[in-house]
Formats: structure tokens, C-alpha cells, sequence
């Protein structure tokens, strides 16, 4: 039986406030709106003291039935925390970055979609972990639908469709899952069956494993100015948290962050549009928290915690400073921008203080988290996985394209020798927008924070880690072989560009797997449909013939009974006689 | 300025390399970190990689802008 007390708590519950909170501030507008959001997270971090400071039952604190199944929406441990502090974290950055934005629907469901992510990391059992996994789509596709790209809609109704299959696997996995052993509760999996198969395959599809990454490439840069930002923080995160609790420690995932880490860097490399190198980048990063999932030893889980810490800090801001390049200058594509140091220093200081995080430079967020899991590699004897990950760490190429591109790049140089190019530079001084402060401060204080984790990392970061760290990344070993690793590929791309070795940006697009399913599938689809047709129109000529043929005969009996007048006759004596039963009756 | 910074960018690498001489690796836990210079040249080898593929690649996967949009 569910006691009031129950529903009163399940209001309580931060998934509930933020789902809710959203739903209202989509009807405000002004200021109002703007300060109502902000509660919204506050309200929310006290709900979560108030709940972990009652009376803790093994950390289960709402647990009901329903049809018969146990749910159990509010379970959390160490780990749970640290994933909601950051959300909670990032939910207050991106509100106030977002507030210059005119349409609520956008912050409501920005809100939406922080609600579902802490709905997941917070359900303890598979039922309400599906519930929320399927809500996080809906926020996430308001996003993408809102974007002012040209093909924002379709790429909405593409992420959706994704999703939603993504979401059957994993619901055919939990279901089976159950036939299998009754418990629906969240708990390690390994990969031995077909439903557990189906859970990782399910959950893969929001962590971008290879093949099933399209959706974060096709989607990220078409998406809104803020849904970017949002849209890089939350559902793929979520996925982490997911195989951290199921798939810990799970062998294949060790193979699968590999290929995450080295593949995306040669489409990072090619692609012009910003957004969609921060889209490739972001996988590249994931690849090495999945590294550290597969490993599952505790330095490698607190490095993969870590680094999804740190990796949403500085991927928001860098996916907020190209924000800020679309809403100043319209456009965010390479060949494009250039040379815009004297014009935006603030967002250029954003720019390669976020770079320099995400490159793990010494004093920045980034040292102090991904080297944990290379160094756990080497700990567990893994040193094929090490070398990949060092080849991973050393790709400058795409840690400094966003700063290099957008700001230090001399566009109209770059450009006199290449004609094809000459259209595309466009001009910059046009881009009078003013930027609204809100983006500065949020900037602003990701950037400190990137700094500050970076500086004291004991503090800031390894403090709250589920495990006690032993891990000391400022060691002049480390902080010696870092800086060679960064300068020597800085100094190897630098010969590249001399010699005209490296691809200079054009307006072009790069091609993925989504090729299969955008082109590919629409060709097959129309040579399907050219050869029904044609079937079609044999059959009609066919049917014609022979209806022809049938619509004679009939009109020959037709026009025998029009001769004798015999249907007029024949119903009038079948009504009559009819009648007449009826009175015999 | 770009001279500059060339030359500066020369000059760290091979003080990197230098330093590689003085630093005390006997507390370093893992032998193949010790072997000298490895992390400059394979990051400096990866660029490389890097770069080429994506080259290579671009061939087969760069196309306009309108590459979809075509019937």
C-alpha cells in the first residue's frame, strides 16, 4: 500500500522538482522566469539533504509496488552524489548562461531534461531507470527541434527515431531480464545472456559506441545555442553512470573505449563545423571513461569519474564560447572565422583555457583526471590499451581546433591561395551582436573552475571520490612527460601545416555512418519504390483488364434485370413479404 | 611574432628532452614509461598519423555541403 507520506516524498524527489519546475517556467517570461529556474536547482539540492540526512536504510529511501513490481525511484550511494552534484553543478551554469534565451519553452525543458538525467542516476530499480531513460529524449529533442540550422527538424525527428529504438532494446533487455530472475533492481550485469546483451546495446546507444555514435554528430551542432550546451552534458553522461553501476569491469568495454578514443579524431580533424569537432571530440573523451569503466579497478572507476567531472565542465564551456561565436557572428564553421583574438578576448581566454583542460595541460582540470586511467591500464598489465590511449591523449589536432580556428587563425591569408575558399570567409565585422553578460559570467566561472580543479585537485575533486585517491598527478615525471607529449605533436602539426600536409577547412561536410540510414536507405527506398511502382502500374494495367472483363459481365446482368425493371419489383415483394412474417410472428 | 614563437616552440621541445636527463625515474612504477623521449615521439608520431589518415580519409568522406539534400 502506498502512504501518503510516500507520495508526499516522491514530489519531493530532485527528478520530480526539476520535471516539474520545468513545466512551470515554460509559462513564465522576464525576469520572473529567470529566477524562478535558478530556485529550481536550490530547491532541489535541498531535497537531496534532506533525504540523505533522514534516517538512511541502506540508502533506499522510497520504495513502493506497483502491479507488482518493486520500484524504488530514490536509491543513491557515494557515487549517485557526486553524479547529481555535477548536474546540479552544471544545471546552474547553463541556467545562467541560458537566461539572455527569449523562449521559456527552451529553459523548461532544459530543466526537463536535468529532471530525467538525475531520475536515472537516482532509480534504483530497471522499470523507473526506463521511464526516465525515455523522458531524457523528449527534453533533448525540444533542443534539437529549436535549432536554427537549416536541418534542426529533420535531425530532431532522426535523434528521436534513435532513441526510441534504442530505448526498445533496452526495455526488450529488461523485460527478459526479468523473465530470467524477478527482480527488476539495478544491479552488475555481465555479458552472458541475451537480455543483458540487449541492456548494453540499449544503454551503448546513449554512450555513442561506435556505430551507434551518429546520433551525437548528426544532432549536437544542429541543435540550439543552449541545447548544445546541454545536450553534451547530460544523456551521455548518463550512460556513463548507467555502465558504471551494470557493466563495471566488463572486458568488451575496454575495446569499445578504444576505438572511441582514436576513430573520432580523423572526422575531428576534417569537419568544419565547430560543433560538430566538439561533437567528435566529446566522443573521443567518453572513450576514455568507458577505458576506465572496462578496467574496473578503483583507480580506473575514480578516473573515470573524475574525468566525466571534469569533462562537463569543460566541454559545456567550450560548446558555450561556440555558442557564443554563433550568436555573435551566425556561424561557428572554420573556414569561416579567424583572427577574432582582438575582437572577443574574453571568449578567446574561455576558449583555450577550455582547450587546455580538455588537452590535460598541467594546472588545468584535465591533468589531474584522464591520466588516472592510463596509469591504471599500465597498473592492470594493459599496456597495448596504454599506448592507445597515449596516441588518444596526444591529439592536439583537435584539442586546440576551436581556439585555433576561431581566434588565431589567419583566415584571409589562409585563404589567398586557395580560391575554392574564397566565398566562405565571411565578414566578421558584420558580427555587431553584442554578447549578453549572462554567457560571460557563466563562461567566466566555468573557466575558474577549470582552473581551480586543475590547481587543487585534492580539494576540488578527489575529496568527493567514492574511493580514497593515492594519486598524485603532480609529480615531475608526470608533469614533464605531459608537456612533451602536448608540445611534440604541437611541434609535429606545426610541420604538417608548413608543408601543406594538413587539410586546410572548407565548407564541406564529413560523412559518417549516418550515411547508411540518410542516403543510403533513401536510395533503397526509392529504388523500392520504383520498382513497386512500375509493379504497380503492370498490376493496374492487369487488374484493369480483368475488371474490365468482370465489370462487363455484370453490366450485361445489370442491364438485363434495367430491361425486365426487376430489382424495383423483386424488393418491393421481398419488404412485403418481410412485413408479412413479421405479422405471423 | 610567428618567427618567434617558431623558434620558442624549438626551443621548449628540446628543453623538455634536456630535463628528460635530470628527472629521477626511479620512482616511476612502470618500466616502459622510463624509455627516453617516448612520450615526445609518440606524440609527435600520432600527430603524424593523425594527420595523414585524415587526409587519406577526407577523400572518402568530405562532400558539399548539400551532399544530402541531392536526390
Amino acid at each position: 500500500m502506498i502512504s501518503s507520506n510516500i507520495y508526499f516524498n516522491f514530489f519531493l524527489m530532485p527528478s520530480i522538482i526539476f520535471i516539474i519546475g520545468g513545466i512551470i517556467t515554460s509559462f513564465l517570461k522576464g525576469n520572473l522566469r529567470t529566477n524562478f529556474s535558478l530556485l529550481v536547482p536550490i530547491a532541489s539540492i535541498f531535497s537531496i539533504v534532506k533525504f540523505t540526512s533522514d534516517n538512511v536504510f541502506n540508502g533506499r529511501i522510497l520504495s513502493f509496488n506497483i502491479l507488482g513490481f518493486n520500484i524504488e525511484p530514490f536509491v543513491y550511494d557515494n557515487i549517485t552524489l557526486i553524479f547529481a552534484f555535477l548536474f546540479h553543478l552544471f544545471a546552474i551554469f547553463a541556467l545562467i548562461y541560458s537566461s539572455y534565451v527569449k523562449n521559456s519553452i527552451e529553459i523548461g525543458a532544459g530543466l526537463f531534461y536535468i529532471g530525467a538525467s538525475l531520475g536515472v542516476i537516482f532509480a534504483g530499480d530497471f522499470l523507473s531507470f526506463y521511464i526516465f531513460w525515455e523522458l531524457l529524449t523528449f527534453g533533448a529533442v525540444i533542443f534539437i527541434y529549436l535549432g536554427e540550422h537549416k536541418e534542426s527538424k529533420k535531425a530532431s525527428f532522426r535523434y528521436l527515431i534513435f532513441h526510441i529504438i534504442g530505448g526498445l532494446v533496452l526495455l526488450c533487455g529488461i523485460l527478459l531480464l526479468y523473465s530470467e530472475s524477478p527482480s527488476l533492481s539495478i544491479r552488475k550485469l555481465s555479458l552472458n545472456s541475451l537480455s543483458t546483451y540487449l541492456i548494453f546495446l540499449g544503454i551503448g546507444v546513449n554512450a555513442g559506441f561506435p556505430l551507434l555514435h551518429t546520433w551525437i554528430t548528426d544532432a549536437y551542432h544542429k541543435a540550439s545555442i543552449v541545447g548544445a550546451v546541454f545536450l553534451s552534458s547530460l544523456t551521455t553522461k548518463v550512460a556513463m553512470y548507467a555502465l558504471i553501476r551494470c557493466f563495471l569491469g566488463v572486458e568488451a568495454l575496454i575495446y569499445i573505449g578504444i576505438v572511441m578514443v582514436i576513430v573520432p579524431v580523423f572526422f575531428a580533424v576534417l569537419e568544419n563545423d565547430l560543433r560538430k569537432v566538439l561533437s567528435y571530440s566529446l566522443i573521443n573523451q567518453l572513450g576514455f571513461i568507458v577505458v576506465g569503466i572496462g578496467i574496473g579497478s578503483d583507480l580506473s572507476l575514480s578516473g573515470a569519474i573524475s574525468q566525466v567531472f571534469v569533462h562537463v565542465l569543460y566541454k559545456s564551456l567550450l560548446f558555450m564560447v561556440t555558442g557564443a561565436l554563433l550568436y555573435k557572428y551566425g556561424t561557428c564553421k572554420a573556414s569561416k572565422l579567424g583572427g577574432l583574438y582582438k575582437k572577443v578576448p574574453l571568449l578567446t581566454i574561455f576558449a583555450v583555457i577550455g582547450s587546455l583542460s580538455i588537452a590535460a595541460f598541467p594546472m588545468f582540470s584535465g591533468f589531474v583526471a584522464k591520466p588516472m586511467i592510463l596509469s591504471s591500464a599500465l597498473e592492470n598489465n594493459l599496456t597495448l590499451v596504454w599506448v592507445f590511449l597515449l596516441i588518444g591523449s596526444a591529439a592536439v589536432v583537435k584539442y586546440f581546433k576551436v581556439p585555433y580556428c576561431a581566434f588565431f587563425k589567419d583566415n584571409f591569408a589562409d585563404n589567398k591561395n586557395n580560391k575554392d575558399n574564397e566565398d566562405d570567409v565571411c565578414n566578421l565585422e558584420d558580427g555587431s551582436k553584442k554578447l549578453p553578460i549572462c554567457m560571460y559570467v557563466s563562461m567566466g566561472l566555468l573557466s575558474l573552475l577549470c582552473v581551480a580543479i586543475g590547481l587543487f585537485p585534492n580539494r576540488m575533486l578527489y575529496d568527493i571520490l567514492p574511493f580514497e585517491s593515492v594519486y598524485n598527478p603532480y609529480t615531475s615525471f608526470h608533469i614533464l612527460t605531459q608537456l612533451e607529449i602536448l608540445f611534440f605533436a604541437t611541434l609535429s602539426l606545426y610541420i604538417c601545416k608548413k608543408y601543406n600536409i594538413y587539410h586546410k577547412e572548407r565548407d564541406k561536410i564529413t560523412i559518417d555512418v549516418d550515411y547508411f540510414y540518410r542516403k543510403l536507405f533513401k536510395k533503397t527506398n526509392a529504388t523500392i519504390d520504383k520498382g513497386l511502382e512500375s509493379l504497380n502500374s503492370i498490376s493496374y494495367k492487369k487488374l484493369l483488364s480483368i475488371g474490365s472483363s468482370i465489370g462487363r459481365g455484370f453490366n450485361n446482368i445489370s442491364s438485363k434485370f434495367n430491361e425486365r425493371k426487376a430489382p424495383i419489383g423483386i424488393t418491393l415483394f421481398l419488404v412485403i413479404l418481410f412485413i408479412m412474417f413479421l405479422f405471423l410472428i | 611574432m610567428k618567427k618567434f614563437l617558431t623558434y620558442l616552440l624549438y626551443i621548449i621541445c628540446l628543453v623538455l628532452l634536456v630535463l628528460e636527463f635530470f628527472i629521477d625515474k626511479s620512482s616511476v612504477h612502470f618500466n616502459i614509461e622510463k624509455h627516453f623521449a617516448l612520450f615526445g615521439v609518440v606524440g609527435f608520431l600520432a600527430t603524424f598519423f593523425y594527420v595523414l589518415s585524415a587526409n587519406l580519409l577526407g577523400k572518402l568522406i568530405l562532400k558539399d555541403k548539400d551532399f544530402y539534400d541531392k536526390q
